[in-house]
């Protein structure tokens, strides 16, 4: 036989073989062979973000602020970190009365794998909020605020929610 | 074999190509990365290598692995031929080993880099998501009433600049067989 054919025995076996091998193997399903497994990527990746929930203030100055910890809790097998929160607090009871703006303290916040952690929110009243406080809701035992346009930074992606997160019954002193 | 008849050119195509096989072998070296925010997301992809994963879900589809296969078998076989050619190109089978292996190198560098440009395309067009070949860029989307804004950067290796330099040079290899050595066809 001569070289060149050889030569050009070898490359079709190069190009074609891994191919021909792969649709062998899967010639009962050839879909998977071009196509992730779907329902196991939508399962890991819906552990990979973890779940936050409400779990308690803190009045830290009934006149200037306070705090909302909310309890992350990460499902995945990898840290997960929390870079940054804000949003604007307004009264539940009185829609529209600004009461202050949030922040996220002690970030960024590394929520280790498969565990739990409490994120603080530090909310600081507005002068506007100051006075609505005061002269509204003095002594309220069931204050609620409502928190919006939250603005979340976790693992370097912007996320802006568009629901309102209710917080409270709040104790104001 | 005397020096004068050795192609240098050649030579150095294979040493490189063998180079691209052993990073490959070694530490699956990528030629283009992407990167999704900070560790969400990450792909590493060459015609020899593919691994992506996203928010901790590996992403495999088998048939690139096969591919790879074919990649890797391919830059190997090029790396040899090219070596016997180089050391050897007054034999009679030489030029048969030139025309074997100098297109390879340039091919798998065209048709990656055209891969590469088409479905970056075609993620923008389809999913109106800009990826860019070589950059960042913030991709914007919109789940109910969840805006995410997902940074998003891609770079090409030093890999890619390696199989770039070793198409130029299995082209310069052929140059030099043509122009210097100017040997009788087999």
């Amino acid at each position: 036989m001569k070289f060149g054919v050889i030569l050009t025995i070898i490359t079709i076996i190069i190009m074609v073989g891994p191919i021909v091998s792969a649709v062998i193997m899967y010639k009962d399903n050839l879909i998977a062979l071009i196509v992730p497994d779907v329902e196991e990527l939508t399962d890991k990746i819906g552990n990979y973000f973890p779940t936050v929930e409400y779990a308690d203030y803190e009045v830290i100055d009934a006149k200037s602020s306070f705090n909302v910890k909310f309890n992350v809790t990460n499902n995945s097998s990898e840290d997960f970190t929390v870079n940054a929160v804000n949003c604007s607090a307004y009264c539940s009871e009185h829609e529209g009365v600004l009461l202050g703006y949030g922040y996220g303290e002690k970030l960024p916040l590394i929520v280790p794998k498969r565990s739990s952690k409490i994120l603080s929110l530090l909310v600081t009243f507005t002068n506007e909020g100051k006075n609505h406080v005061e002269t509204d809701h003095r002594g309220d035992k069931d204050f609620y605020a409502v928190l919006k346009n939250v603005l979340v930074v976790v693992q370097g992606i912007e996320v802006k929610l568009g629901d309102n997160i209710k917080v409270g019954p709040i104790k104001m002193p | 074999m005397e020096f004068k008849t050795i192609n240098w050119p050649g030579l150095a195509c294979s040493v490189t190509t063998a180079m691209i096989v052993v990073l490959s072998v070694l530490y699956a070296a990528p030629w283009w990365q992407v990167a999704i925010g900070e560790g969400v997301g990450q792909a590493d992809i060459s015609p020899l290598d593919y691994k992506a994963s996203f928010a901790g879900a590996s992403i495999e589809i088998p048939i690139i692995w096969f591919l790879n296969v074919s990649g890797k078998l391919m830059m190997a076989a090029c790396a040899v031929a090219m070596f016997i050619y180089s050391v050897s190109t007054q034999k009679s089978f030489s030029k048969k080993l030139l025309g074997f292996a100098y297109k390879k190198p340039l091919l798998m560098v065209l048709v990656f880099t055209a891969v590469l440009a088409v479905s970056t395309y075609m993620v923008g067009t389809f999913l109106g998501v800009n990826v860019p070949l070589v950059g960042t860029a913030t991709l914007s989307l919109s789940l109910g009433e969840i805006t995410v804004n997902v940074p998003i950067s891609t770079s090409l290796t030093w890999v890619f600049w390696l199989a770039v330099a070793t198409a130029v040079l299995a082209i310069a290899t052929k140059i030099y067989e043509w122009k210097v050595l100017k040997t009788p066809s087999g």
